[in-house]
This record gives structure tokens, sequence and C-alpha cells, in this order.
């Protein structure tokens, strides 16, 4: 029930474990799209949080929805 | 056999002119290598992150088939060569990391058989919450999994929508065992009255 500390020590950590997402889903595109700059590239492990395992599942999402149109190779341009 | 899912985009104006052709003919190129048709859904037109081929607006075909492995090469060479479908991606199914309901946009289910419903689906993000309740109710977890992606809207709304499931039904069941056994009459003692109150808040 403590706020404060449930809160920091979910904030120990990656948000992906958190919720314990097994696999992240190229499908997933809000959760993509807050892990993207506005120009479309992946933000950092130091950035967005992330661990290694989710970090790796990310990239690979990521590109996996480019492919697939979902989420631009390039996006906002200046 | 093993579960694939396969997800194909469809130009969307090929889709509004002839979607129940596109479909069949996917369909069929997965059937001739053996694949058997799982679930199925299609997702409304959305505008594409880039043009391919010069086609701006797409539609988005996923679906789910079990098929041998050792097939999927020649239907990838024959979807490869197929003018209906833009782009494609089949990769295998993990059965137990896999959600089952899609997460893009508003989906419309694809029957097997191809007998497609029409563009006069409601345009209401009916998915989404009906695959969010059977998991928060099953894993009770404090934070559901699908929800999370989601912009930051639709994450104050949820949790509103699932705490009150999971209050009610604690705050009702003690309710009436208290008044049943401790004072059949409960108006008679007012003082009892306001301390049940403050408990189900808590």
């Amino acid at each position: 029930m403590p706020p404060k500390n449930r809160r920091f020590t979910d904030r120990a950590r990656c948000r992906f474990c958190r919720e314990k997402v097994r696999q992240m889903d190229y499908k997933d595109l809000q959760s993509l799209q807050k892990l993207t700059t506005g120009q479309g590239k992946l933000f950092s492990r130091k950035r967005s949080g992330n661990c290694a395992k989710h970090q790796r599942q990310a990239k690979v999402a990521l590109k996996r929805a480019r492919y697939l149109g979902l989420m631009p190779y390039i996006g906002n341009q200046g | 056999m093993k579960l694939y899912e396969g997800m194909f985009v469809i130009d969307a104006a090929r889709a509004a002119r002839e979607w129940e052709e596109t479909l069949s003919t996917v369909t069929s190129v997965l059937e001739k290598h053996g694949a058997s048709m799982e679930k199925g859904w299609r997702f409304d037109e959305r505008k594409l992150a880039y043009p391919i081929t010069r086609v701006r607006r797409g539609v988005y075909l996923l679906q789910y088939f079990n098929a041998d492995p050792q097939s999927i090469t020649d239907m990838r060479e024959d979807l490869n060569l197929s003018e209906a479908v833009l782009r494609y991606m089949i990769l295998r199914v993990d059965a137990e990391a896999s959600p089952e309901t899609p997460t893009l946009g508003t989906a419309t289910p694809v029957p097997a058989d191809s007998a497609i419903p029409g563009r006069d689906a409601p345009s209401t993000p009916a998915p989404a919450p009906k695959a969010e309740e059977p998991k928060a109710e099953e894993a009770k977890a404090e934070e559901p999994k699908a929800e999370e992606p989601k912009a930051e809207e639709p994450k104050a709304e949820e949790p509103k929508a699932e705490e009150p499931k999971a209050e009610e039904p604690k705050a009702e069941e003690p309710v009436p065992v208290e008044a049943a056994t401790e004072e059949p009459p409960a108006e008679e003692t007012p003082a009892d009255e306001p301390a049940e109150p403050k408990k189900e808040e808590a």
C-alpha cells in the first residue's frame, strides 16, 4: 500500500519486465511509438529504461513494423 | 504442422474494390501448400508509414494458420509473385507469448470460408477491451499487458475500469455476510452503518 516504496521498486525495473511481457509484438504500435523519436529512431536503453532483453525485442519489433509500413524508416524530418 | 501468423499488406483501393477476391487469393495460396486456416482479422484501412510501390494507404490482413515449416518457402515464392499483396510477413507464433487478439486498430474477424462481413463493421475499439478484461481477471495482475502500450489517454481510463471490478466483488461479499450474521436489521444501529462503507472505501 505505501505508494512511494512501490513506485521506487517499479521504477527500478524495465517497464516491459514490470508487465511481464514475454515477447514484444510488432503490431503493438502504441508501445513502439513510445520507444521511438519523432524521426522514428529507437530510443537508447538509457532513455527508454529497457532491459537488454526487451531492448533487443523492441529492436526486432520495430524493424518488422517498419517493413510492413506500420512504422516509418524515416519519420518527421526537420 | 506448426502455427504461423501471416500479416499481409493490401492496397486499400484494391481492398475496397475486390476484398473478397483478394482474401481468397491469399488464403488459396496458403491452402495450396497445405496450410489450414485459423483465426484471421482484417484491420481497417490506414495510412502506410511510407508509400509502398506508390501505394499510400493499405489494409492489413492478419491470418493465423497451421502449416508445415517446409512449405513456407513455397508460400513465399507464390506470394512474391502475387499482385494482391503489397508486402507480407510470415512468422512462427509462440503460442504462449503471442496475444490472441490483435492490437492494430479496428479489427474485423475474417471467417475461414471467406464469407466476408462488409465495411459496415462499427469502428469501435471493441477488440482491445475484450482482450484486456480476461487477462486482468486471469492473471489478476496489477497492470494489464495490452493496455500499457496504448496512448496515455486510455491508460487513465483502463485502470478506472478495472479497479471497480476488483473492488465490487470484495465490497459486495462481506457486506451481506456481516449484515446477515451480526445484525439482520441494519437500520437499528446507525453506528455500524458508517463503519461498513468506510471499510469498503478503504
